[in-house]
């Protein structure tokens, strides 16, 4: 993959899209607010359990002995608020809200969606040069650098939804759709599943980003909880829950191989950023 | 409508509110279609930019494929109510759509919209590609409320304005014309009823003006007219009044108001004349006006003259009327009629007055003659053709002379015609002579008649025929005669009577003492038959003067008839043929047994006495059932209309000659020879018969067949328990010793019936008139066992004297013995008298037999 992709994918941040939030209680008395938005599955209120990411912080809650409560909330509000416990992606929300602890909790890809009818072969490489001349969907508020891509001869056209992306790259309006692996595939399933099979991806390389439950400074005892959260996750993984909850959500793409290699390294990395 | 249209101003109004309403109305027309056009025009130019709004609009969904953000672009569109329908296809295929169900409820779209809609269809343009069309259908639904609603407040504004506007113009119209016509109709109207005071102004010179100068031309014309029309009706002798269809008064002149008693035309203008006046018929029942002669006139186009209806005044009297109804033509149609009446009262009272004189000459029981100057007949009653036998006929044309008779002289007619021609009335009794030739006595009156110069003209000759009146008069005269006798003959036999009461006591009493002395005894009773053969004259005298003792009682007249005759049949010669024919048994009559018998003994008597020496001799007795009618009674005045018993004594005799018969009543008249007849038995018949108030008729023939037939005509009972004819006995019955007070102003007669009494055994006390009888009762009231009192007496008598007595002794015993009958003396009080009466002279054993029927 070229490193300009890759930069553009993970420095340019591509996609902000709903973001995990993760909260920690040191003691079964103790109830954790968090908010979170709709973006399924990661995070829905209308899947059981709000999502696989909802699994996983009810799990690790459980494990932990907290009480944990998911709010959903539109996306600009829980930017804006600085005050509460987010569930999501730590590099959006930490420009305007300083946390206590952040615990990541799952790790996230972005792929390239294409629709094989409408290319006379199957997309080998993920390189600019094959996609210039192509026009690239993407989430409407997502691009941060259009003229990077306008500059490598992509025609970039946003949507103002996820599903709009789909339905146009399945009539032809686009060539391809940049979208949040499960997201990408859960709608694909949802809008044509008579289609699913003509519907291919790549995960862009460097594009992992992780999910995590992150603790404002106003939540009382955030880091008490934040290792709390870390301890239940990890009774989660050793118990294998973890892995059964993956299970559920990556079916028609396998769960990545270096997911838990990243998960730890994020893991990793907002805990020292805690400490 | 018809009536409403009949006024100008209506007419006008009409026009007016008909010409700005067709004027607003032709203007909202115009304005509907000028503003439905632009209406029309705007939503199709509004629909021209929605389609294009919506195909910018529609054009990043449909590319984004967004069927939600369609469905929000759609929805938003059909906000509008007027948009009934927005379809989006893409790729050809219907990719969203909203139409509205019938309650214009938004609902998804199938796709088959038809009606009347404005459409526009846009194509969907992405960077100038197509990728889509979209479909607007919008209704014009809203836009015709639209309009409707706009037309009906432009209806409701141009009816205020046009209403505004008609006020406006009505005001100026009936300023400018229609109060003028109306002041000139009011005018018209006013001359229609007869007022012509009021004057139409005229202040202006245009038409309307020149109308109202006509206008008062033409009343000063119709009045001038009317004046004199007017005049002339008020100047008739009838009433005139007007009548229209309806019956109602038109018009009346002043003979109308003043025979009708009303002060003021206007009390019958308007009216109904019929039941105003003429309502009531002559027989006081009700007059319908359908029957009424004046309405079928003028309803059959025909006139109508009636004579003597009812007219009615307004006081409620009516007067007859004689009245002419004529129909009043116009244009060949009848408008009502006209009707003249006067008031016939003193006509008809006159007509009367003269019917009633010629129903009076006309049916006058004398004859009536009336003739010219020179006694030429010109007319004659009917009871001239009856008294004189001469028809009109046979005497109209000729002189009153036909009737002389020759029984007057010259002289007799010069100084009748002498009296007349000089303007007298001449009256006197003169014989005329009848078409047969038989003279009738008259009296005649003839008077001239004068016509209004007082000059005679004609006569009037009133004869009344005489000859009934000289035979009633002759009966008239017989029975003043017939009573005088009577009179005369009741006197002398009451006197005679009680000469012969004291004869007989005394001879009683002489017989009594010369008992030993037969000779003497012998020449005693001769004289004493003799003294009751005249006793019994008298006593026939007294029937025949009707003061005879009679005791009326009710009769079986077959049966005593049958009785009477069998007695006297036997004395009859047997070649006297005798015959007794009974035609009704049932009859009863009231009266005196001993007179009735004695009536047919001397009827008989007289019968037998005229057959005697005729060859084949006769005598029937006949009775039959009798009705005396108006008739028979002007031929026998004596007595009442009613049933009667005749008994009819019929012989062939030889019958009485015409001379005696108006003196075969008298008493002591006869024809036969010496001691034959007393000449009492028919006046002792006249007399009993009238005693019974019967009749009797004689009618007498001396000319082959002769005979004699009497009838007698007793009046029949109704109902009563008859009598028998009773025996008599001369048995002496002797007194007990008891006291009789014996009440006589005879002297004789007390002395000699002192005498008689004590010889029967009986003590007497006398006194000689009532007055002394009561002194005498109230003396001896204790001893006095009986009374025997005379009824006439002097002071007081003896009726008046008992009526005393009774009040000191109500239970005292009396009989009253008189030389009259009991109904002449006793008149009107017999029936109040219960007391046994006898007659003078009476035998001494019959005194005896009373005195103990009393006493016993």
């Amino acid at each position: 993959m070229p490193r300009a992709y890759n930069t553009a994918v993970t420095g340019a941040g591509v996609l902000l899209l709903c973001c995990l939030f993760a909260s920690h209680s040191f003691a079964d008395s103790v109830s954790v607010k968090l908010d979170a938005n709709e973006s399924q599955p990661y995070w829905s209120s209308a899947m059981p359990m709000y999502g696989m990411c909802g699994e996983i912080v009810y799990a690790a809650s459980r494990a932990a002995g907290i009480k944990s409560l998911i709010t959903f909330k539109p996306l600009k509000r829980l930017i804006e608020d600085d005050s509460n416990n987010d569930l999501g992606n730590p590099a959006f929300y930490m420009n305007n809200q300083d946390f206590a602890a952040i615990i990541p909790i799952a790790v996230y890809h972005v792929s390239l969606f294409y629709y094989l009818p409408r290319h006379s072969h199957h997309v080998t490489s993920l390189s600019l040069k094959e996609l210039k001349g192509h026009k690239v969907g993407v989430l409407k508020g997502s691009l941060v650098n259009r003229s990077y891509f306008e500059r490598a001869g992509i025609d970039i056209e946003e949507s103002y939804s996820q599903a709009s992306l789909f339905k146009k790259l399945r009539r032809g309006r686009i060539d391809f759709v940049i979208e949040i692996d499960l997201i990408g595939q859960a709608l694909i399933n949802e809008l044509f599943p008579d289609d699913v099979d003509d519907f291919h991806f790549h995960i862009l390389p460097k594009s992992e980003a992780p999910i995590a439950i992150l603790l404002s400074e106003e939540q009382v005892d955030a880091r008490k909880l934040g290792a709390l959260y870390r301890e239940g996750l990890n009774q989660i993984r050793n118990s294998g829950e973890y892995q059964r909850i993956l299970d559920k959500y990556y079916t028609v793409q396998s769960l990545p191989e270096d997911y838990y290699q990243h998960l730890d390294r994020f893991s990793y990395l907002y805990l020292e950023a805690d400490e | 409508m018809g009536v409403l249209m009949h006024s100008i101003k209506r007419k006008i109004i009409f026009a007016v509110v008909l010409i700005v309403s067709m004027a607003f109305i032709v203007f909202a027309i115009y304005d509907y279609n000028v503003f439905r056009s632009a209406a029309l025009l705007e939503i199709e130019e509004h629909s021209s930019i929605k389609v294009d709004r919506l195909a910018e609009n529609l054009a990043l969904p449909v590319w984004e494929i967004d069927e939600h953000w369609v469905g929000k672009v759609i929805e938003s569109e059909m906000q509008d109510k007027r948009t009934y329908a927005v379809l989006v296809y893409s790729e050809g295929v219907l990719f969203a759509g909203k139409e509205r169900d019938k309650s214009w409820q938004v609902v998804s779209s199938v796709n088959h919209i038809t009606g009347d809609f404005i459409t526009r269809s846009k194509s969907i343009l992405h960077d100038g590609e197509e990728i889509g069309l979209v479909k607007l259908y919008v209704s014009k639904t809203f836009m015709a409320d639209q309009l409707n609603e706009r037309l009906l407040r432009e209806m409701v504004t141009l009816v205020l304005l046009g209403l505004f506007i008609s006020v406006i113009l009505l005001l100026l119209l009936n300023r400018i014309v229609v109060r003028r016509l109306q002041h000139m109709l009011d005018a018209t109207k006013a001359i229609a009823a007869g007022d012509y005071a009021s004057q139409l102004q005229v202040s202006q010179h245009d038409e309307i003006s020149m109308l109202g100068d006509g206008i008062n031309t033409m009343k000063r014309n119709i009045q001038q007219r009317e004046n004199r029309i007017r005049l002339l009706l008020d100047s008739t002798a009838e009433g005139i009044y007007g009548l229209d269809l309806e019956g109602r008064c038109t018009f009346a002149n002043k003979q109308c108001l003043a025979l009708l008693g009303y002060q003021e035309v206007d009390e019958l203008l308007g009216k109904n004349m019929h039941a105003l006046i003429h309502h009531t018929q002559n027989n006081g029942s009700p007059y319908q006006e359908e029957e009424c002669y004046i309405y079928e006139s003028f309803k059959k186009g025909e006139g109508a003259h009636i004579v003597g209806e009812l007219f009615w005044h307004k006081d409620g009297t009516g007067f007859p009327s004689e009245y002419s109804s004529f129909p009043v033509w116009q244009d060949n149609n009848i408008i009502g009629s006209v009707v003249t009446f006067t008031d016939i009262t003193e006509r008809q009272q006159a007509e009367e007055k003269i019917r009633r004189y010629s129903q009076a000459m006309e049916q006058s029981g004398e004859a009536i003659v009336i003739t010219d100057v020179n006694g030429v007949i010109e007319h004659i009653n009917p009871a001239f053709t009856l008294i004189t036998g001469y028809t009109e006929d046979e005497s109209v044309g000729r002189k009153t002379s036909l009737l002389r008779s020759g029984s007057q002289n010259a002289g007799f007619y010069e100084a009748m015609w002498d009296t007349i021609t000089h303007g007298q009335t001449w009256q006197g009794k003169i014989i005329n002579r009848k078409k047969s030739g038989e003279c009738y006595p008259a009296m005649l009156t003839i008077s001239p008649i004068k016509n209004d110069d007082g000059i005679v003209t004609r006569y009037i000759g009133i004869q009344q025929n005489l000859e009934k009146f000289e035979e009633l008069e002759a009966q008239f005269h017989q029975s003043q005669k017939m009573e005088a006798v009577g009179t005369l003959v009741g006197g002398i036999a009451h006197d005679f009577n009680n000469t012969l009461a004291g004869i007989t006591g005394n001879l009683y009493l002489a017989k009594k003492a010369a008992k030993g002395l037969p000779d003497v005894v012998k020449r005693l009773d001769s004289v004493e038959k003799l003294s009751f053969s005249a006793a019994a004259t008298i006593q026939q005298l007294l029937t025949f003067s009707r003061k005879g003792i009679v005791q009326m009682h009710p009769i079986a007249i077959s049966s005593f008839l049958k009785e009477t005759i069998k007695l006297q049949q036997v004395s009859l010669p047997e070649n006297i043929k005798f015959e007794l024919l009974v035609n009704d048994t049932e009859m009863q009559v009231k009266g005196d047994i001993n007179q009735l018998q004695q009536v047919l003994m001397n009827l008989m008597n007289n019968a037998f006495d005229a057959v005697e020496g005729s060859e084949g001799p006769e005598i029937h007795v006949q009775l039959d059932h009798f009705y005396a009618d108006a008739d028979f009674i002007k031929l026998h005045d004596s007595i009442t209309e009613g049933e009667y018993a005749c008994i009819a004594v019929i012989d062939n005799g030889s019958g009485i000659q015409a001379k005696n018969l108006e003196h075969i009543f008298e008493p002591f008249f006869t024809t036969k020879e010496p001691g034959r007849g007393t000449g009492l038995g028919l006046a002792m018949v006249y007399g009993a018969v009238r005693t019974h108030a019967g009749l009797i008729d004689v009618t007498s023939s001396q000319i082959e067949p002769t005979g004699t037939t009497i009838q007698i005509y007793l009046p029949l009972l109704r109902s009563g328990e008859a009598v028998a004819l009773d025996e008599q006995h001369d048995e002496i019955i002797r007194g007990q010793g008891e006291t009789i007070l014996l009440v006589d102003d005879n002297e004789t007669v007390l002395e000699t019936g002192r005498d008689v009494l004590e010889g029967l055994g009986y003590i007497v006390l006398t006194a000689e008139d009532g007055v002394f009888a009561i002194e005498q009762y109230q003396a001896h009231k204790d001893e006095i066992d009986m009374l025997i009192l005379d009824v006439v007496m002097p002071r007081l008598g003896g009726v008046e004297a008992l009526q005393a007595i009774r009040d000191i002794n109500p239970d005292v015993k009396a009989m009253f013995a008189t030389g009259y009958d009991k109904l002449s003396t006793l008149g009107a009080r017999q029936n109040e008298i219960t007391e046994k009466v006898i007659s003078k002279p009476f035998a001494v054993s019959k005194l005896s037999q009373a005195i103990r029927e009393v006493l016993d």
